[in-house]
């Protein structure tokens, strides 16, 4: 018997076949995941911001309820009444500020008016804020008198600023010549003058107190100051109205 | 071609959900909170608004009673003036003066007259003449020098402020001591506000 060659059962590779097995390339596809990763973010952040929005609005309603209880708080009486006690407040203090004391010009004229010098008329006005005005006339003997008084009142602080004017002699009138009919003016003077001018605010503001004794007192009305004389007036030198 | 595809459809769509949702959205989102801001800035405000409103009440009220009623007398908010000439004549009678010869002139076109818009001018705090309304009385008085010297002292020192804005004297021609002396005394109201039609 011939020799038979015969193929082994176990398969030979054949010079030219392609393998079985094939090694497959990995490859990476970066443009997929970019765009993959663009949508996915591109979704969350539609989400975040969703949310996002949900809380601020609930952080505003938060605020507007608060603003709605203190609102709520605030009271228009309140304000009235604040304002009110306020405005009176502001307004004391304008009207004592402007409050003068006529008095003190009658204190001043007491102290330096001389024995010889009458005082025959006396006015003073007031403008509230604005002016204090004195008009003052009278009468002496001699003109030495009178300059006598020019100098004593320039040497006090509230008349200083009053000028002597309106200087008159021989044609002063007295009781005895006032013809029938006529006013009868009390004045035996042979000099007669006018005292006139502004006051100055600061010198007779009122202050609380009374610029000389006052008896015990019955009165209600409210004292604001020591009502403590600080000079007694004595009749030598109180010639306002007398004769 | 799907792989090619698949990534250019992503793309599209992401676009698309970040113009049409995210950005208006994230826009809407800016304005609550800039609008929340404001709103806290406001609240921060009334809270010390209140906070100084109560204390300000807490101190006027305070003040004794007393004291808020002298405040009122001095300062009150429509004239009395019945009131008011009653107490000179009261003041008159305590000094043994005559009291009589009495005028009243008010306040021409006071607060009544004002209009809406000069109302809402003078309703500010600050407190001018222009603010006051004002009676003048004018009276006279028939007494010795030292009667009035007192009298006077009692209306300058009177809880109801009385402005003296005249005085004058004439000396009589006889020898009696008794002078008549005529007066005008100012006093003055502080009308509410808002009460212009009063």
């Amino acid at each position: 018997m011939a020799d038979i060659s015969r193929s082994s059962f176990i398969p030979k590779e054949t010079p030219g076949m392609v393998p079985g097995r094939v090694k497959r390339r990995r490859t990476f596809h970066v443009f997929g995941f970019l765009a993959t990763s663009l949508l996915v973010g591109s979704i969350a952040l539609a989400g975040g911001v969703y949310f996002l929005k949900g809380v601020s609005e609930s952080k505003l309603e938060t605020v507007k309820k608060d603003l709605a209880e203190q609102s709520a708080l605030f009271r228009d009486e309140d304000i009235a009444e604040v304002r009110e006690f306020d405005r009176k407040i502001r307004a004391i203090e304008l009207l004592v500020g402007d409050h003068m004391s006529p008095l003190k010009i009658f204190a001043a004229l007491e102290r330096d008016t001389k024995e010889k010098v009458q005082l025959v008329d006396f006015e003073y006005t007031y403008d509230p804020g604005t002016e204090a005005f004195v008009n003052i006339n009278g009468g002496t003997k001699t003109f030495t008198t009178l300059a006598l008084q020019e100098r004593q009142f320039d040497e006090n602080a509230i008349l200083a600023g009053v000028l002597f004017s309106e200087l008159g002699t021989g044609d002063v009138p007295s009781v005895n010549d006032a013809a029938e009919g006529e006013e009868k003016i009390l004045n035996t003077n042979d000099v007669s003058f006018g005292f006139k001018g502004p006051i100055d605010f600061g010198d007779i503001r009122y202050d609380g107190l009374t610029p000389f004794a006052l008896p015990a007192s019955e009165f209600t009305n409210e004292t604001s100051g020591d009502a403590a004389a600080d000079e007694s007036v004595t009749d030598e030198t109180s010639n306002v109205t007398t004769q | 071609m799907f792989r090619t595809i698949t990534p250019i459809i992503s793309v599209v769509i992401a676009i698309t959900v970040f113009f049409s949702f995210t950005k208006p959205m994230f826009g809407e989102v800016r304005d609550i909170d800039t609008e929340a801001a404001q709103y806290e800035k406001v609240l921060d405000d009334t809270k010390k608004l209140n906070a100084r409103l109560s204390a300000l009440v807490a101190e006027k009220r305070s003040h004794p009673i007393q004291t808020l009623e002298r405040i009122e007398a001095f300062v009150p908010s429509d004239i009395d003036e019945v009131s008011i000439l009653a107490d000179l004549a009261n003041m008159a009678s305590r000094n043994s003066l005559l009291f009589g010869n009495v005028s009243l002139a008010g306040q021409e076109d006071g607060v009544a007259a004002r209009s809406a818009g000069e109302t809402a001018a003078i309703s500010n705090q600050d407190v001018t003449y222009d603010s006051l309304t004002h009676t003048d009385i004018s009276f006279e008085v028939i007494g010795t020098y030292d009667q009035v010297k007192i009298f006077l002292a009692d209306i300058e020192r009177s809880l109801v402020l009385m402005e003296v804005t005249d005085l004058k004297v004439t000396a009589t021609e006889n020898e009696s001591p008794l002078q008549q002396f005529a007066f005008s005394v100012r006093v003055y109201a502080l009308p509410a506000l808002g009460s212009s039609d009063k």
